[in-house]
């Protein structure tokens, strides 16, 4: 593995680890589920920490890459992007595809 | 001005991010059909221990990099997209296993947790009120609960 690579999947498991951790806060504070991050504008669209997770970590270490001008950075604000993407088409198509046969999506992939 | 943010990025990349969209679409797609149908096979549901996801999500985060991998040894191009589907599977089964270890019980439902026995030891009984006097109980009140 190149430099490159590791640094896309050190950003890939970061971004991965905070929404595991976000995720992981509601679960043990229940009182914390529908306060912000963890409001649903809609069952078939993420929640808002998904959003923060897989579309702000990327966003914010890139700038962070931009700003330093690191090109290890914004290697690693590649990984977190090409796994938040994923991630967040993945889940709102798992979502559509529940809401339409009249399920309503988990909030958090933790349940399981 | 190039507003296409698609163009934006190069050719790797955009192979490396179809790679994620496909191991994402796998492991989704499979938890839609495990979500949606009663006939469901429950082998896939079960787990192999307590603490590893269920056979399911094992399944659908190693196969497909693994797929992707044996694949892109005969091209390049290939060879790509499995790097992307690796970037998705592997942070998606250290998320998994890690919180299957933490959360053992996580199965029975969303917030079931593991109950850990508290540390402090109650000493003396504690002394509960058998009889309630009857001016604190109204016949016809509208309590909070009722």
């Amino acid at each position: 593995m190149v430099s490159q690579d590791i640094g896309m999947l050190i950003g890939a498991v970061a971004t991965a680890g905070v929404d595991a951790g976000l995720e992981g806060y509601a679960n043990i504070n229940p009182a914390a589920k529908g306060q912000i991050p963890y409001t649903v504008i809609h069952p078939a669209i993420p929640p808002l920490n998904c959003w923060i997770a897989d579309a702000g970590i990327p966003l914010a270490l890139y700038a962070i890459g931009k700003v330093t001008k690191k090109s290890f950075i914004k290697d690693i604000a590649k990984g977190g992007a090409i796994y938040g993407f994923s991630e967040l088409v993945g889940q709102t198509l798992y979502r559509v595809a529940l809401v339409s046969q009249g399920v309503t999506p988990m909030s958090y992939v933790i349940r399981r | 001005m190039q507003l296409n943010p698609f163009k934006m990025i190069s050719s790797g990349t955009q192979k490396m991010l179809l790679g994620g969209l496909v191991g994402s679409l796998v492991y989704y797609a499979d938890l839609a059909i495990a979500d949606t149908q009663p006939t469901y096979p429950g082998q896939l549901k079960a787990r192999l221990a307590p603490q590893l996801p269920r056979n399911d999500e094992l399944l659908t985060t190693i196969a497909p990099p693994v797929a992707m991998y044996v694949l892109g040894k005969k091209s390049k191009k290939l060879k790509e997209i499995a790097k992307g589907t690796m970037l998705y599977s592997v942070p998606r089964l250290i998320d998994r296993v890690i919180v299957n270890a933490v959360t053992p019980v996580a199965s029975a439902g969303m917030f079931s947790l593991k109950v850990v026995p508290s540390p402090v030891q109650v000493t003396a009984p504690i002394q509960v009120q058998k009889v309630v006097p009857p001016a604190a109980v109204s016949s016809v009140g509208a309590g909070k609960y009722r």
